[in-house]
């Protein structure tokens, strides 16, 4: 069975005023169906730019990479990304963002309206539909755009520190909502995060990179059954061994250098 | 507070249990009104005091204007508030005022009609294409730097003493300004929100509409509310130069009478035209700035 993502060799290399910065240099990675991938490791190592490869925002240089088989050229269908800030249209209300993806798709505007009060139910935001994001705290501001890339209906995450600014009451609690939900959704996630407990909490999965330019050093499965209880799950041995090990990944490469 | 998540995506019901922990879900309330209240009156009383002042400013030029004519300087050069005020309602009343008003009126939305949509165009394709914007941006700043006040002699020779000399002269003073800040605007969108567009698949078409756009609103105003000036500028000087009709020739023509009653009327009706203009557009400005946390003035 193919995979739903395959990066295979990925490099990247931006153009910038004095020529070329190498952000990705022979990366690899694959995604299973309705897998939980959670990727960490060093800032500037290239973490948002393998997701936005992935999400069709921007071009390889070389090696492969892949959705259900097909080369990535261009953002696909079915696939939702959550930026590192939120990305809301500041303009535009609770309900009117949430509308954006939906307004792409076309069709009738009722619809479109029940759609989204079912979405604004989703996420907690009850009585907050004609807020605009200015009113609002960061944690809801994430809720809406988690509901809009919802809307969209993916079946493929790609999820960038979505969480990162908040407090981390607020993160944990978020991240625990968001898990009961993917729960029940069954989509594949790629889920970039510095919080190493984030990623153990969530993925299946963890991948390490190294520092840049990026590659990915190592990667862990967590071998917590699902559906997991978070409040419990962090005083296990076995969360504390794997986040031990994971830190020494992260750590180890820049003790070489 | 307990809460629970209720799903219902197009994949299935879902309900999920509570989670500990919490503060950002909290619901809409109006405590604190009574402040706001309060607030309010006082934002009202200092509004008052300001008005009032404002007024007594007006009063007290005017008044010392009106007694120093005709006693310390002679009344030939200086006119007199109740001269210019008589000469106003005579303006008015004789029609005389109406051909004047409206030409100038005519041209400077002829102007802003043309120069506005171009400066747009403009500003949208230089601000999107690092091309066109690297093959035209110097030239196009050497004419914004020009006084192009200095042009309107140049529009006469080529276009007459009509009309269409005096909205060329506008729509050169409004295009550069409205095409500099949708310049600046489109360089200023969030990256992010092109990305969010594109992830989602939209059209380029309906990721002008959608995000160019709006995103433009608050430099589009600032800039609209510029060029009412700027406008009214250009016109008033190209007919200063030479024309047939327009406040700015009622001036000239006062002046070359040496009636300076007339040319202070002149600039009275100006004046209000530019206050009129400036507040309709002060008000769309605070509407759709309400929606436009991100540039504010
Ligand atoms: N558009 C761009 N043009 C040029 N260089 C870029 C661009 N985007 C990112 N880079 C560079 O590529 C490298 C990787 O950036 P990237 O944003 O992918 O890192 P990251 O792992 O997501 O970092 P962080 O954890 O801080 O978010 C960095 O050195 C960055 O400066
Ligand atoms: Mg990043």
């Amino acid at each position: 069975m193919t995979p739903k993502v395959a990066v295979r060799d990925l490099r990247v290399a931006y153009r910038t005023r004095t020529g070329r910065h190498l952000a990705l240099d022979g990366a690899d990675l694959s995604i299973g169906h309705g897998e939980f991938v959670a990727l960490v490791g060093p800032s500037g190592c290239g973490k948002s730019t393998l997701l936005k490869v992935v999400a069709g925002l921007v071009e390889r240089s070389g090696g492969d990479a892949l959705i259900d088989g097909k080369p990535i050229d261009g953002p696909s269908a079915g696939v939702g990304m959550l930026f590192q800030n939120d990305a809301l249209l500041p303009w535009r209300t609770v309900h009117e963002n949430i509308r954006l993806p939906l307004q792409v798709a076309g069709g009738n505007r009722a619809e479109q309206d029940v759609r989204i009060r079912d979405l604004i139910t989703t996420v907690g935001l009850d009585g907050f539909a004609d807020y605009l994001p200015r009113q609002l705290s960061g944690g809801m501001r994430k809720r809406v755009a988690l509901a809009r890339t919802l809307a969209a209906d993916p079946d493929l995450f790609l999820m960038d520190e979505p969480f990162g600014p908040l407090d981390a009451l607020t993160r944990r609690r978020i991240g625990a909502e968001f898990l009961s939900l993917w729960e029940t959704l069954g989509t594949s996630v790629l889920f970039v995060t510095h919080d190493v407990d984030e990623a153990i909490t969530l993925a299946d999965r963890v991948v390490v990179m190294s520092p840049a330019p990026g590659r990915v050093l190592t990667e862990f499965p967590v071998p917590l059954h699902r559906p997991r209880d978070v409040r419990e799950l962090r005083f296990t041995p076995s969360f504390r061994d794997l986040h031990d090990a994971i830190s020494d990944a992260l750590v180890a490469p820049s003790e070489i250098a | 507070m307990t809460e629970s998540l209720s799903l219902r995506t197009a994949r299935g019901a879902h309900r999920a249990g509570p989670v500990p922990g919490d503060d950002d879900t909290r619901q809409p309330s109006d405590a604190g009104s009574a402040l706001l209240e309060q607030d309010q009156r006082e934002a009202n009383r200092f509004r008052r005091t300001v008005l009032v002042g404002r007024i007594a400013v007006a009063v007290v030029v005017l008044g010392a204007w009106q007694l120093a004519s005709g006693r310390l300087v002679s009344e030939f050069f200086v006119s007199s508030p109740s001269e210019i005020v008589g000469r106003l309602v005579q303006l008015v009343g004789t029609g005389q005022l109406w051909p004047h008003l409206t030409q100038t009126l005519i041209e400077v939305g002829a102007g802003l009609l043309i120069g506005v949509p171009l400066g747009v165009a403009l500003g949208v394709a230089l601000g999107m294409s690092a091309l066109l914007s690297g093959w035209l941006l110097p030239y196009v700043m050497a004419l914004y730097s020009l006084p192009r006040v200095a042009l309107a002699p140049l529009f006469i020779v080529w276009f007459g003493i009509g009309l269409l000399s005096k909205i060329t002269m506008v729509v050169t003073m409004v295009l550069f300004v409205i095409f500099y800040n949708v310049y600046q605007g489109v360089r200023n969108i969030d990256q992010d929100l092109f990305d969010v567009a594109r992830s989602f698949r939209a059209n380029r078409w309906q990721t002008v509409r959608w995000i160019m756009l709006p995103s433009l609103v608050p430099w589009l105003v600032t800039a609209l509310r510029l060029s009412i000036g700027i406008a009214l500028i250009g016109a008033v000087i190209a007919e200063l130069i030479a024309a047939s009709s327009g406040l700015g020739y009622y001036i000239k023509l006062s002046s070359n009478l040496l009636d300076v009653t007339g040319v202070f009327a002149g600039l009275a009706v100006i004046t209000a035209v530019a206050i009129v203009l400036d507040q309709a557009l002060g008000y769309v400005e605070r509407r759709v700035m309400r929606h436009h946390p991100e540039k504010q003035h």
